[in-house]
């Protein structure tokens, strides 16, 4: 996790001799205790989310390159295509719009929990690709990093909010290490397919919380 | 015994295939046997039965068919109740050029599906209702990260499934498998594998390569792809059985290579290669070469190179130390040598090159620089020009230019100059007499054969032929008549630019036999006149002498003379060509030469033979006739090596003066020795000698009278 997510100081811990005590009661007439702002990270999240939503496309068509026909074809798209291990980014606009701060982050926190956990699974199918896909592999990892990264900033923003940060799951469950050779191929299309879709998703979301509480 | 194998497919009653296995059996033992299907086996359901015979010559009353077991149902999965389609075969490993048989089972699926094979449709026979099979065949190899085959509905337009076929490269034999040693210690074998036939997502890696040798029976997995390291035991096997084996996961291959480790010697390249003893023309190349044994013998090709080419090549035969004498070299020259080796008895392979290089010293020059001189007209001055030595005959560089002037009338003592290089000419003042010139070039090693020019105080009334010739683009065409007596050579000279008052001195020597030349010249320019002047030199030299008679006045003589007339009287009787013959009174033949100007009181008599006697006289002529005729004078010309003859005659005389002494003071000795008195046969010692053997003492001479 990222180390700048936020630490809370836990008061408790401090052993404070009497005269302290009463000081400490002071303090907080003398200066209110502001919680941190969500400004800050909404605005580093929101930064993050945009820099990656630029790379999605290329990402996924680079990845559709090295799989050869009908994936390498142009314009391949194959919507029926999912995933149950990964929840998909399309909602209805009503729905989405209607959720609350706590509802919205968790959703995005679980989408990009999963993501990142299934890049891992589709760089290491993709790494057994040899010789060469060194550029494939790059931005596989590449974009692993950047969504832990943003995993990272809202996890600073529900604990701005005063949320509780969801415990980490394992959203692959049992992979299904027999998988074919055409089923991992069509795995890794669904996983940066998804990738691209969680990634507008995930702006939307804070453009909407960056709108709400304003620097 | 023998079984019998039934197998058939959807239905027991549609038997695909029927087979006999013949193997011994052993009492409860399980038999092992298995069988490919062509088609997936998880597309349609298949079935297979057994029966027996005993085909034992030991039991032939059970030589008859057992009954067929009941069908035996195989079946992969149940795909047909799910609502999904499913391609099979899953990520098969093919070789190129084989047929494969790709197959879907369409579970509940309503619609029409077509299915793709790199994205071209491929057509296929429907096996029934759910079931269809495309027959792909003479696969191609296409990518290292396999083939996608699909199938789509049609109406949905979606992706149902897809199978990844993985062709593989053929594996190819070993090519050029071959094995050396360098020192006895290791064989190195190498090869050439072909085609890679390593396949992406694991499939296949690439193939693996080991080496078994038969006669130690030792293996060795090889870590390269095309080589492998082997160590010889000191066991001294010398012939050598390997196989190479390469494997994939389809195929294996081998190649086989029998050899004498004698035979397979690739050495080192030599060592310490070393230059001695460098001369102007020789020098001496020293090696070593890597010993690989007592009885090991090295052919080693030692080569020369100089100027870029190759010039010498030879072949030394070495054990350890290699030695040889590199000659006919040039002076002044920088050369590289290189030494290689390989085995003398069974040649295998050449060692790399190991050489170096040296350059040679100077030696003295080995030819005399080309000279020729100029002299202005009036004055005694002669300049004299040269052209420098080319490199083949320079033998190094030239430091300066001797110039010995030594006169031949006065003999006085001789001028030394020394030019430094680069001059190309030099001027010296001389006067009337007779001059050698003597020129060399010197370089730090020694001096050049001279160049020998002698100059004559020429008085120049010589009358000179003129002729006039056209140039054309290659240059200019002349001839001569060529000179009587002994000719060395022809000397055409001529300046290469006239109106310059560097005047660009020229000349170009010609030998004995020349009687005409092609002069060209990059400076010659149309339209400008060109002087050509060609000189015959000759060795002998012309003796002369020049009569004067300035006291005689002519004006106070009773007539007016008209001129002179001048007689010459030689032993041999030849005049010189042109000059007039005369006959005298006491008929002897003489040569007349004429002078008709009254005012001119010398005359010089040229073309005269040195060392010689001749006789001459002067007499004035008038309208009506010659003056009186005295009697001639006596006149011996000069030697033409005075200094020569006093050089032979002076140690020669003192030889027999030293003799004359000699022979006076052991005259008796001498006597005795060169004409004693003749002994008397009958007291001859010899025959005393012969007559007893017993008086063999002193032979004595008796004095007798000599008989006439």
């Amino acid at each position: 996790m990222n180390e700048w997510a936020g630490r809370v100081r836990d008061l408790t811990s401090f052993p404070l001799p009497g005269p302290l005590c009463l000081l400490m009661l002071l303090l907080p007439l003398l200066s209110p205790a502001a919680p941190i702002s969500p400004a800050g990270p909404i605005s580093q999240a929101y930064s993050l989310a945009v820099y990656m939503q630029k790379n999605t496309s290329t990402l996924l068509q680079t990845y559709l390159q090295y799989q050869g026909s009908p994936f390498s074809d142009p314009g391949f798209s194959a919507p029926e295509l999912q995933l149950s291990s990964l929840p998909p980014a399309a909602v209805s606009f009503k729905i989405w719009h209607a959720l609350d701060d706590g509802e919205r982050l968790s959703h995005a926190q679980g989408a990009f929990l999963a993501l990142t956990q299934h890049l891992q699974l589709v760089g290491d199918d993709q790494s057994d690709l040899n010789p060469g896909s060194p550029i494939l592999l790059a931005q596989l990892g590449a974009a692993r990093l950047r969504a832990q990264g943003l995993l990272g900033n809202m996890a600073a923003i529900m604990t701005a909010l005063g949320l509780p940060i969801p415990p980490e799951e394992d959203t692959l469950g049992l992979v299904p290490f027999g998988a074919s050779a055409f089923e991992r191929k069509c795995r890794g299309y669904v996983v940066t397919r998804e990738y691209g879709h969680w990634t507008d998703r995930a702006v939307r979301d804070l453009a909407l919380l960056k709108a709400k509480y304003p620097a | 015994m023998v079984f019998q194998i039934q197998i058939s497919r959807t239905e027991t009653s549609n038997v695909i295939w029927v087979g006999n296995y013949s193997t011994t059996v052993k009492w409860n033992e399980t038999v092992h046997w298995s069988w490919e299907s062509k088609l997936p086996l998880e597309c349609a359901a298949h079935f297979v039965r057994i029966r027996s015979v005993v085909d034992d010559a030991k039991f032939p009353e059970l030589n008859f068919w057992s009954s067929w077991s009941s069908w035996q149902a195989v079946h992969v999965q149940d795909f047909l109740g799910q609502d999904a389609l499913f391609v099979f075969p899953k990520d098969k490993l093919v070789e190129e050029g084989s047929n494969v048989t790709i197959c879907y089972i369409s579970g509940n699926i309503q619609n029409n599906i077509s299915c793709y094979l790199e994205g071209e449709q491929i057509h296929g026979e429907q096996l029934d209702a759910h079931v269809s099979t495309f027959e792909l065949k003479n696969v191609p190899f296409i990518r290292k990260r396999g083939t996608n085959i699909y199938c789509e509905e049609n109406q949905r337009n979606a992706i149902s499934d897809g199978t990844v076929l993985f062709v593989s490269k053929v594996l190819e034999e070993p090519k050029d498998f071959s094995c050396e040693t360098r020192d006895f210690k290791t064989l190195s074998c190498t090869w050439d594998p072909g085609t890679d036939t390593a396949l992406a997502w694991s499939k296949q890696p690439s193939q693996s390569y080991t080496l078994f040798e038969s006669f130690s029976g030792k293996k060795k997995h090889c870590e390269e792809k095309n080589r492998c390291n082997w160590q010889i035991t000191q066991d001294s096997q010398e012939i050598y059985n390997f196989t190479l084996i390469t494997e994939n996961y389809l195929r294996k291959r081998s190649v086989n290579l029998l050899f004498n480790l004698t035979h397979r010697v690739h050495p080192m390249s030599p060592f310490n290669v070393q230059f001695e003893n460098v001369s102007a023309t020789d020098a001496v190349i020293t090696w070593k070469v890597h010993s690989t044994g007592d009885y090991f013998t090295f052919l080693c090709q030692v080569e020369l190179h100089g100027e870029g080419k190759m010039i010498q090549q030879h072949n030394v035969s070495v054990k350890v130390n290699g030695k040889y004498l590199l000659n006919e070299l040039q002076p002044n020259t920088d050369y590289v040598a290189q030494v290689r080796c390989a085995d003398a008895n069974h040649f295998w392979k050449w060692s790399e090159w190991s050489g170096g290089d040296f350059t040679t010293p100077e030696a003295a020059p080995s030819e005399a620089p080309d000279v020729w001189r100029t002299m202005k007209s009036g004055s005694h001055n002669v300049t004299l020009f040269w052209k420098p030595l080319s490199k083949f005959h320079a033998n190094g560089k030239i430091r300066f230019y001797n110039v010995v002037v030594e006169n031949l009338d006065k003999p006085s003592r001789l001028e030394h100059h020394s030019i430094p290089a680069p001059a190309n000419g030099t001027e010296l003042t001389l006067d009337q007499c007779s001059y050698r010139i003597r020129v060399t070039a010197s370089n730090s090693a020694g001096t050049s054969p001279a160049a020998v020019m002698v100059v004559s105080a020429d008085p120049g009334n010589k009358e000179v032929e003129e002729e006039r010739i056209k140039g054309t683009e290659d240059g200019f065409s002349m001839s001569w008549k060529p000179q009587s007596g002994d000719v060395m050579g022809y000397v055409v000279e001529w300046c290469d630019r006239p109106q310059n008052p560097l005047c660009d001195f020229q000349w170009k020597n010609l030998g004995p036999n020349t009687t005409s030349t092609v002069i060209s010249s990059d400076a010659f320019r149309p339209g400008v006149r060109y002087n050509f002047r060609i000189y015959g030199l000759s060795t002998k030299r012309i003796a002369y002498f020049t009569l004067s008679w300035k006291n005689y006045s002519t004006k106070s003589q009773p007539a007016f003379i008209k001129g002179y007339r001048v007689y010459l009287k030689s032993k041999a009787g030849q005049c010189h060509p042109g000059v007039e013959k005369a006959v005298l009174s006491d008929n002897t033949v003489c040569c007349q030469y004429k002078i008709d100007n009254p005012e001119q009181k010398t005359f010089t008599v040229e073309n005269l033979q040195p060392e010689s006697f001749y006789e001459f006289l002067v007499t004035p002529y008038t309208s009506v006739g010659e003056g009186p005729r005295g009697t001639f004078t006596k006149v011996r010309t000069p030697d033409e090596y005075p200094s020569m003859l006093l050089r032979v005659i002076l140690p020669v005389s003192f030889c027999v003066m030293l003799l004359v002494l000699g022979c006076h003071l052991k005259s008796q000795w001498m006597k005795d020795k060169c004409y004693p008195d003749i002994p008397d046969p009958y007291k001859s010692s010899v025959l005393s000698l012969i007559k007893s053997k017993v008086n063999a003492g002193k032979l004595y001479v008796h004095h007798m009278a000599i008989e006439d």
